[in-house]
């Protein structure tokens, strides 16, 4: 859009249908048909996750014996579900949460350390067997993959 | 444990990796002399190389050989448990349904993927749009199977008892029947695959949306002035550029596949002829404690997988590149 935009070459036909097109587009989808094949995508996509919210506030009878779409002619709300699972029972959701915390925060930290600190080593160390073709371009072709890599520090100042 | 302990836990584990990897940093800081950065690469380079080879190839190799063994890893059998895979009859129906996930889900959740991305594509709810289709990749796979457990509930058609599944709800409106879904075989397969590709569609449209925006606008432009628009100009232009972006989402939910287990568990356990490789092998190994069996079907998912991530790897090089 900006290129016709600034662009003041463009003939006079082409700049009255130009700015038409990137209006529509800016507007909306392009046809009511895409809209409505956007609109049915996504109202498929939500609705089982909609279906239990909404079974998350019924009681459990009401579960059981009906469909949650029941909730929206005749609501029945609770929070007993959320507060029996939270708080309540024998083995309350808030102990899980912990655990699931104290599990995530190492197994998050510990790996990117690891991994930054190995990519460190892979992308500033050269191998004498190398298989960047950037690097191995300027080098000379009879350099071949030998059984022990010897790593060195790769630098632009340093004499080959 | 009370929460104190766990805390304490957490610190120590994460004090002590601290100090470990302040161990490695001073010892390769102090290295010098002719082969300092021998020794600097490899202090880099050795805390992530030692853990894969402990924690990966280790029981890589430890696998692959076991399933030449029997059942109690005592006796070697040979090629007997790899024989046994394709052979049986109920063991070649999970390999078949193995296949119809493998084939299925990654075309349809990449096809769905893309679609949507190409039609709310610079429009004015595209956030909303996009987030609303990601949702289920932000729920785990238990949690969606449960959520799909529910709309294909099946209540018998009797006086006085109402279907809760949305499924066989639709169906009593319609007039017909309502079918217990999940015992029909081999259609329940399909049902498994539909929430596989619920969840993976928000993965295929976030890459494929990210890749649809790279696409030079001049392009665009170029092809719109001439005239193309619509389906021509997705499949003219859209698709081709597109291209190395669709063939590592293809492989990427391919090689989610091959792993799924939680959904398969979750809503059959495995029964009704739904169960997968991964699944089985869950199965062999620890219900049935027939450890050379379910080595050996945790091998067939690997040799399975290993060309598709060499493929993916080759393509995303590609991505990389351009």
């Amino acid at each position: 859009m900006t290129v016709l935009d600034t662009t003041g070459t463009a003939g006079p036909g082409l700049a009255s249908a130009a700015p038409s097109r990137s209006a529509t587009a800016k507007k909306g989808l392009s046809s009511p048909w895409a809209s409505l094949a956007a609109l049915v995508i996504a109202v498929l996509w939500t609705i089982p996750t909609f279906g239990l919210f909404l079974s998350s506030f019924r009681p459990e009878r009401d579960v059981q014996r009906t469909g949650w779409w029941t909730f929206l002619t005749n609501p029945n709300l609770t929070f007993e579900n959320y507060a029996d699972v939270l708080f309540g029972g024998s083995q309350p959701l808030s102990g899980f949460f912990v655990n699931s915390i104290l599990i995530t925060i190492p197994s998050v930290t510990i790996p990117i350390i690891l991994a930054t600190m190995a990519a460190y080593g892979f992308a500033w160390t050269r191998f004498r067997c190398a298989t960047r073709s950037s690097w191995r371009s300027s080098r000379s072709r009879s350099c071949r993959c030998r059984s022990r890599c010897c790593p060195s520090w790769r630098s632009s100042s340093a004499p080959a | 444990m009370t929460l104190l302990d766990k805390l304490l836990q957490l610190l120590v584990a994460v004090v002590v990796f601290a100090a470990v990897m302040g161990i490695v940093l001073f010892v390769a800081d102090r290295a010098r002399g002719r082969r300092t950065d021998v020794v600097s690469g490899v202090a880099f380079i050795a805390p992530a190389v030692l853990l894969l080879l402990v924690g990966l190839l280790y029981p890589a190799g430890r696998t692959a050989l076991q399933s030449f063994l029997d059942a109690g890893s005592a006796g070697f059998v040979g090629l007997d448990n790899y024989i046994r895979i394709f052979t049986q009859p109920d063991l070649v129906v999970v390999l078949r349904n193995t296949l119809l996930w493998v084939v299925i889900t990654p075309i349809l959740a990449t096809a769905i993927g893309l679609v949507y991305a190409v039609l709310v594509d610079r429009t004015r709810f595209e956030a909303f749009a996009k987030a609303l289709i990601f949702l289920p990749m932000a729920i785990s796979f238990v949690g969606a199977a449960i959520i799909w457990k529910f709309v294909y509930a099946y209540r018998p058609n009797q006086q006085n008892i109402q279907q809760i599944g949305l499924v066989n709800q639709f169906l009593v409106w319609l007039g017909f029947e309502p079918v217990n879904f999940i015992l029909i075989e081999p259609w329940n397969n399909l049902l498994l695959i539909v929430v596989m590709i619920w969840i993976q569609a928000g993965f295929a449209m976030t890459v494929l949306s990210a890749a649809i925006k790279a696409i030079p606008s001049d392009i665009v432009e170029a092809a719109r002035l001439d005239g193309v628009g619509g389906l021509r100009l997705f499949f003219y232009i859209t698709l081709p550029s597109i291209r190395p972006a669709v063939v590592v989402v293809i492989t990427a939910i391919s090689i989610a596949v091959l792993k799924v287990f939680d959904i398969v568990r979750t809503m059959t356990g495995g029964q009704f002829g739904t169960s997968v490789v991964a699944n089985e092998f869950y199965l062999q190994s620890f219900r049935l404690s027939n450890l050379g069996m379910g080595s050996a079907l945790a091998m067939v998912i690997f040799i399975l997988v290993v060309p598709i991530v060499i493929y993916n790897v080759r393509q995303m090089r590609k991505v990389d590149a351009r």
